[in-house]
Order: C-alpha cells, then sequence, then structure tokens
C-alpha cells in the first residue's frame, strides 16, 4: 500500500488516487477521515442533457477562467459480451451511473463524469454512429508511435476530493457496495473488464508536490512553483483559449447535445525542461519568442489574465517568427487553428505520474475529432520545420512530449450514454 | 534522488596528473573522503573570443559499434556528462549537467553507402533502459562538436551501475533531397545497443581526458576530428564538400575573393547550370520566375548551393533559416528562401532553383536565423551574428550548356554578352569545371 512517510497531506492524497483501489480508498478515509461530499439527485430531478456540461459547476477564478477539478481518474472498460449490447449490459451500466448521480452533487465538490464510446464500440454494430465522425486514432506526426485506446468504454472521474474519485471508481469496478450513503446494487464487472485505470491531478501546488515522491524524470532540484497547475510550470487552459461547451457540442443527429473527446497520453521529459532550458526559453518555446523578450508571463503565468496574450498579430506571425527568431511557442502555433478567432477544444487535460515517470492526459473536447486533427497539425507545425526551427528542436514543446497512446470516444448525450446503438436508439 | 558522482577523487586527480595538468578541483572547499566521487568540473574560459577557439581540453569519449539499419547507421558514443550550450534565436545559455546527470550520450547518424552524415531534420528519441525499466526518454539536441562534428547529444541520468539498454529511433529525413536521395530515407528504424556504466568506463573516459596546455586555451583553431584518434577508432565525422567538390561557379566575397565568412562560419556559395542543376531540381523547383513574358529572360536556369561550414573541421551549419534577395540593376528579381537540404554527393546544403540568372546580377544572402544547433564548448559563441553575405554572379557563370545558342544574349543590352563571350573564351566547359579547375 502506498505508503505516507514524508509525504504531505496534499501530496498523500494524489498517490493515493494514483493508487486507486479500495485500499486506497480506506488509507483514504483512515488518513483524512471521511470528508462530508454533498449528495446527489432526488427522484425526479435531472442533471444536464451535456455530459459534458462542467463550467457551469466548476469554480472560476477572478479572470473567469474555469479551474479543473483537482483529482482525475480515467477508466477503460471492455463489454464482456461478444456483439452487439443488450438491454441487461445497458441497465447494468446506466444503473451504475445513476447510482453516482445520486451519490453526488454533479460538482466539483462532488463528482463529474463522462462515459466516453469509442470507434471499436460501434463496429459492434457494423456501422457508424450516425451524424457524427468517429475515426479510429492514428499516429497524428512522424515522431510517435502510439498505442491505441479501442476498448468500449473510456469513463473519466473528477473531483476537487480523493475520497470521491476513489470511492466512485471502487464502487464501479471493484465491488465496493456504497458510495457517499447511497447503496449500489451492482458493479460493473458483473459485464465489463477493467482495460487499464489511469489517474491524474492538475491544479496549484500538485505538480509541486510531486518532487517530494521521487518519480524518476523530476529532476531533484525541485524547480516546479509551487503555484504551477501543470507540471510543465505554468498556467494553461485560460477562457480566451478555451472552446465554450457550445461550441464542441454536437448540433443534429441523434447524438445532438454530445460530443467527441481525444485522450492522448505522454511522457514529459522534464528534466531537460527544466535543468537545460533557461525560464526565458521556456516561456519562448511555450507562449512566443515576443512572450519572453517582453516578460509578460511572469513567473507561472500570474502576469496573464484570461488569455495566453497571444495577439492576432503574433498567431499570424508565427512562421515569420520561425525564420528570425529561431523559436516559436506551443500556443502561437496552436491558435492558428482558431475559426473567426474561436478555439476549436475545450481542454480539460491533467498531469500524471502513471508508469512511475511524469506525464499528460491530454484530455480534450471538440465538436469533431477533425477539429483537433487541424489543431494538432497546427500545434506539430511541421510546416515551419526546416524554415529556422527543427521538426521538434525550438518549434514549440514537441522536444519534450512523447505520446504513448491516443484514443477518440463519443461522448454521447447523458440520455444516450449507456451502450446505444449507432443509430441513437436505446 | 542523490546526487551520483562521477568518479572518485582519487581516480580524477590521478588522471589529471598523468595529463601533466592542474588539478582543476582543488580550489574545491570541500575536502571529500577518498570513496567520494567527482562528475569532472571542467575550468571555464574566461571571456572566450567570439569565434571558434581551442577548449580546455579533449574530451575523453568511448566509441560503441556502429548500428547498421536499412537506410541509416548509428555510431554511438558515451562520456562523462558535460557542459553544452543550447541556442534559440540568438540567445546561446550554457547548459551544467545537473545533479542528476550520470553520462553524457552521443549519435552520430549517416549514410554507410556515402558516408554522408545525415542531419535527421525530425531528431532522435532515445530510451535508456535498465532491466526493462525506462530510466530516461530524450530527444537529444543536434549539435555541434569540434571533435565529433554534427551529431545527436544530451546529458541523461541513469539509475546506479549496471548494464543499460538504449533504443534509438530515427524519422523519416523530410528535408529536400537530392540527386540519388531523393527516394531514401522515408521510413524511420529502430536500433539498440548495451553499455555497462561502472567504475571501470568512469575511468577509462576520464583517462582519456587531454588537456591542452593553458596558454593555448581560447586560442584561435579548432581540435582536430575524432576520427584522427586511435582509441575511439573508425567514427564517422560530418564534413562538409571541399570546394572542389561542390559544382558549379563558385560566388567569392568581393572583399576578400574567397568564399564569405559570417560569425566565423565560412559560406561556400555556388550556380550550378544546366543540365547539371535539373538533377538538383528533383525535390524543390523555386518559383523564382522571370515574368510572363518569356522574352524578358536575360539569364540562366541556376541551382544555388549555399554550404555553409565551420571553419577548420568544416562542420556543415545545420538548422539554420536562410534566404536570398536576386536581384538585376537594383530591380529585385525574387527573394526566396532556401531549402535545407541532403544530397547524395555533397551532404548537407542550403539549395534553391533560380530561373534566371545573369552575369552581373547580386544575390543577397541573408541568414534569418544562425545554427540552432547546440554547441560544444570552443564553438557557442561562433555562428551567432551572421550578417547578410552580398555576392555578385562572376563572369565565369555561363548557365546552361547551351547546344545552339538560341536567345540567350537576345535582349541583353546590360553588357551580359560581352562577359559571355569572355566566358565562352575560356574553353566553355560551363563554370562548373572552371571551378573545379581553380581548386588547389
Amino acid at each position: 500500500m502506498t505508503e505516507r512517510a514524508g509525504l504531505t497531506r496534499r501530496g498523500y492524497a494524489r498517490a493515493l488516487v494514483a493508487a486507486g483501489g479500495i485500499g486506497a480508498l480506506s488509507a483514504c478515509l483512515d488518513e483524512f477521515g471521511e470528508r462530508e461530499i454533498p449528495g446527489g439527485i432526488e427522484e425526479g430531478e435531472e442533471l444536464p442533457e451535456r455530459q459534458h456540461a462542467w463550467n457551469a459547476v466548476c469554480e472560476a477564478d477572478e479572470d473567469g477562467n474555469v479551474r479543473s477539478p483537482r483529482h482525475h481518474v480515467l477508466l477503460s472498460l471492455a463489454l464482456d459480451r461478444d456483439g452487439e449490447p443488450t438491454d441487461e449490459d445497458r441497465a447494468l451500466l446506466e444503473g451504475a451511473l445513476e447510482t453516482l448521480e445520486r451519490a453526488y452533487e454533479w460538482s466539483t465538490d462532488g463528482l463529474l463524469f463522462t462515459v466516453g464510446l469509442s470507434p471499436s464500440y460501434f463496429e459492434r454494430f457494423g456501422s457508424e454512429p450516425a451524424g457524427v465522425e468517429l475515426p479510429h486514432p492514428t499516429a497524428l506526426t512522424d515522431f510517435e508511435e502510439p498505442d491505441f485506446d479501442e476498448a468500449d468504454l473510456l469513463l473519466h472521474l473528477a473531483s476537487d476530493h480523493e475520497q470521491a474519485v476513489l470511492e466512485a471508481e471502487s464502487a464501479l469496478v471493484e465491488g465496493h457496495d456504497e458510495v457517499n450513503g447511497v447503496t449500489v446494487e451492482r458493479g460493473l464487472e458483473e459485464g465489463f473488464s477493467l482495460e487499464f485505470r489511469r489517474s491524474g491531478f492538475v491544479g496549484e501546488g500538485l505538480p509541486a508536490e510531486k518532487q517530494d515522491d521521487d518519480v524518476r524524470g523530476i529532476p531533484s532540484s525541485d524547480p516546479i512553483p509551487e503555484e504551477a497547475p501543470f507540471f510543465m510550470g505554468f498556467r494553461s487552459g485560460f477562457r480566451e483559449s478555451q472552446a465554450t461547451e457550445d461550441r464542441v457540442t454536437i448540433e443534429g443527429g441523434p447524438f445532438a447535445g454530445g460530443t467527441t473527446e481525444h485522450l492522448s497520453s505522454m511522457t514529459i521529459q522534464l528534466d531537460v525542461w527544466y535543468e537545460q532550458d533557461t525560464h526565458a526559453q521556456r516561456v519562448a518555446k511555450l507562449f512566443s519568442a515576443e512572450h519572453a523578450r517582453e516578460d509578460v508571463v511572469g513567473e507561472y503565468g500570474e502576469s496573464l489574465s484570461d488569455s495566453s496574450g497571444l495577439t492576432e498579430e503574433r498567431i499570424e506571425a508565427t512562421a515569420a517568427d520561425a525564420r528570425t527568431e529561431g523559436v516559436v511557442g506551443h500556443a502561437q502555433k496552436a491558435a492558428r487553428a482558431r475559426e473567426d478567432g474561436e478555439p476549436l477544444l475545450l481542454r480539460r487535460d491533467f498531469n500524471t505520474v502513471d508508469g512511475g515517470r511524469p506525464g499528460l492526459h491530454f484530455l480534450c473536447l471538440q465538436r469533431e475529432i477533425e477539429e483537433f486533427v487541424r489543431v494538432r497539425e497546427a500545434m506539430t507545425g511541421a510546416d515551419l520545420a526546416g524554415n529556422g526551427v527543427g521538426q521538434t528542436l525550438n518549434n514549440g514543446i514537441l522536444q519534450y512530449l512523447f505520446v504513448n497512446r491516443r484514443g477518440n470516444f463519443l461522448l454521447p448525450p447523458r440520455s444516450l450514454r449507456a451502450l446505444p446503438t449507432p443509430d441513437g436508439e436505446w | 534522488m542523490n546526487r551520483r558522482r562521477f568518479l572518485s577523487r582519487a581516480g580524477l586527480v590521478g588522471s589529471l596528473a598523468v595529463a601533466g595538468c592542474s588539478d582543476p578541483t582543488e580550489d574545491n572547499e570541500e575536502t571529500p573522503t577518498p570513496e567520494e566521487e567527482l562528475v569532472p568540473e571542467f575550468p571555464e574560459i574566461e571571456d572566450p573570443p567570439d569565434r571558434v577557439y581551442l577548449p580546455t581540453h579533449r574530451e575523453g569519449m568511448e566509441a560503441y559499434e556502429t548500428l547498421s539499419g536499412d537506410e541509416v547507421a548509428v555510431t554511438p558514443m558515451l562520456t562523462y556528462p558535460h557542459p553544452f550550450w543550447i541556442v534559440d534565436g540568438t540567445n546561446v545559455e550554457r547548459v551544467e549537467p545537473s545533479e542528476d546527470d550520470d553520462v553524457h550520450l552521443m549519435m552520430t547518424v549517416w549514410d554507410e553507402g556515402t558516408g554522408i552524415v545525415l542531419p535527421m531534420d525530425a531528431g532522435l528519441h532515445v530510451e535508456v533502459e535498465r532491466d526493462g525499466e525506462v530510466v530516461a526518454e530524450r530527444v537529444p539536441w543536434p549539435m555541434l562538436s569540434q571533435e565529433m562534428g554534427f551529431h545527436f547529444g544530451d546529458n541523461v541520468p541513469l539509475d546506479g551501475d549496471g548494464t543499460y539498454e538504449v533504443t534509438v529511433t530515427t524519422s523519416r529525413i523530410n528535408i529536400a533531397k537530392t540527386r540519388g536521395y531523393e527516394e531514401r530515407f522515408e521510413d524511420g528504424e529502430r536500433f539498440s545497443f548495451e553499455f555497462e556504466f561502472d567504475e571501470a568506463f568512469r575511468h577509462r573516459v576520464v583517462d582519456r581526458i587531454e588537456w591542452l596546455d593553458e596558454e593555448r586555451w581560447g586560442e584561435e583553431g579548432a581540435l582536430s576530428p575524432i576520427t584522427d584518434s586511435e582509441e575511439t577508432g573508425d567514427v564517422p565525422y560530418a564534413r562538409a564538400p571541399s570546394t572542389g567538390e561542390v559544382p558549379g561557379t563558385h560566388l567569392l566575397d568581393p572583399e576578400t575573393d574567397e568564399p564569405a565568412t559570417r560569425g566565423d562560419g565560412v559560406f561556400l556559395t555556388s550556380l550550378v547550370g544546366s543540365p547539371e542543376a535539373e538533377a538538383f531540381f528533383g525535390t524543390d523547383l523555386g518559383d523564382d520566375l522571370p515574368g510572363e513574358d518569356e522574352e524578358e529572360v536575360v539569364g540562366e536556369v541556376a541551382y544555388l548551393i549555399v554550404s555553409p561550414r565551420s571553419p577548420y573541421n568544416e562542420v556543415p551549419l545545420t538548422e539554420m533559416a536562410l534566404s536570398v534577395d536576386h536581384s538585376r540593376e537594383g530591380d529585385d528579381l525574387a527573394e526566396e528562401d532556401l531549402a535545407q537540404t541532403i544530397d547524395s554527393e555533397i551532404g548537407f546544403h542550403y539549395g534553391l532553383s533560380l530561373d534566371d540568372v545573369a552575369v552581373g546580377d547580386d544575390l543577397s544572402i541573408a541568414i534569418e536565423t544562425p545554427p540552432q544547433t547546440a554547441r560544444h564548448q570552443g564553438y557557442e559563441t561562433a555562428f551567432v551574428e551572421m550578417p547578410d553575405i552580398d555576392l555578385v554572379v562572376p563572369e565565369a557563370w555561363t548557365g546552361a550548356e547551351r547546344d545552339d545558342g538560341v536567345d540567350d544574349t537576345e535582349g541583353t543590352d546590360d553588357g551580359v554578352d560581352d562577359e559571355e563571350a569572355e566566358d565562352g573564351g575560356n574553353g566553355g566547359n560551363g563554370g562548373d569545371e572552371d571551378a573545379r579547375g581553380d581548386e588547389e
């Protein structure tokens, strides 16, 4: 079991979420006592039809930037049955999810969750989901060879409280019989197999505390700022660079009200990032050379308010910056894919130490997977390579990220989340 | 993680004593026990000159057997962690080994068929494992070193003494490829090798350090390439083509009558005429079109080669952005970016096809970005400030081999005729042959 020795409260909580399981849950309860977590909906009450309707119940900072839940668990599940799911399978899944809705308030204080369906799931029916392009994941750059997440379902659990995600996970897949005072009738293990679990965290203090845990790949010099919400040391997810929930919502067809989700899991070369690059180089590679020169970011992004501070001019000058500055920023490159100034992706990414190394689960929502691919192409900046920057060298942060896995999912509207047919029947 | 020290103090002092040099660690206030190990600490040269200079020492290193793949070969080398410099734009930042670093890992990627060292523009992906567990993952820096030439390298942390397996993955080469390289290097390959990290290794590499006499530190010059070293055997070394190997009519700096030098980098520049030029056009045909009216063409098709290299060792300078401003009597004809190109004969260079180049034309080459490659000691102050290079197409330029003389002098009322006639008097073999003839 995860040892508390030497860990702060937050560090231990995060370590327990990383470990997972009933053991972690009971250690969590032993250590911190049972936290009072607000309960969920009563009979007759309803939650938003959009599973991804999180922003309204997440806190925002003074600049209007939405703050993600601090603890995350991803469960990849395969339906045991071959072929099309049955009503019994549907009832099992829907029953488990409704239990969570009754047990926890739909908030960061309670529990937020989504269910995604993979392209492989729809292959059980021999046809693609109506009105939605849901391609199988592929490698998106020349220099990655990812494995692909092809299990039927991806459950994403998120909360500010480690206890909530651990308990929900235990109820779903480990036979735990009670969640936040609500009895669990049946666990998903009756019809599904857990292919893997992943976990993570985001928010001020959490990445810095990971430095105490002796994770390989985190420099011994403890360079991550205490205030940084992400491992790479800067705030991100600024309101102005995030798509709205409306923008990512599917508008027509049986899955209207749903969205698509891309999950790329990667490790981060943090030792080079912190021990070799200077702060100014990190700023140039994350934002732009101008950001670095004019020092507009601050230590961890505190000088930025509701945007990454990229002007239209800077975004348009990306190619010119490559040739004359010898470096382009990740945010600068990605912003080139905006449509009429509007970002296409709603990022809900979080850091991880899955596999014992620092990493990122880049989870993001968009109306169509193709939009993600477009933004990713802009982010890859292959068009810039050979023009003052390399394929990876000084080309944003590509040199520091290693994509290990990719997966594409459809997040149906809530009413269709439990194993719909491709025509959106239930 | 605790600070791991590279070598016992006794061992390091011993090696320095053998080298006949003062111990750069002797001022260290700590008095470590004999068991305590130290990463070699190298003295800094105060205020090094803004040019290529002799560092304090030759690095000791160990070369491993070349790994041969279908398309490329990788020669790995390993030494102690040491400082290097990384570059963004014109910012050059010194990188000290971190307390976690245990070795400096280097790899040269090359084509065994031609001996040409390849720039691998997508970089390499490296995983270092011990007992199946990844201890480090890297996209190592493209680097310039006097001894190693162009290679990929980085300081890397390990996990104690033992056997390590390194997996090196290459990617396709995306830059322009010419003259037999067009279809090559389309796929990445995977290589692996093992090394033993132990006290014996650490002693071997430190014992191989060769200190230069202190009065030579910072002197103009460069250490000779490692290929000349007996200890390491046959290691490929990136060398830019010699003057005689670069085809075409060479363009010289009007002030020196030599290839232009900027920021201590030497820019061998030439224009290749038809039909030889066409061989280069396979992957990059510029759009330096002379205009709607064909009759306005007074010059010839050309392939412009710019081959920048370090002085002394002639290491090609990669990761630059170059452009050329082509004008005639003050009228702009074109402003074009040169493409990073790998050629099966002359190796890495910057190239561009031009459609209408005549004697007397001005070609101004702008170095928009200096080499973004990381640098070993002795190269970090050079190749940074690189002003434009203004060149004039010399009289030796005849462009195409003309079999019928069609319209080559039509419509030229600018004196070009006379110059071409003079060149014809030289035997009419084309600039290419002339340049070769001039080579000593």
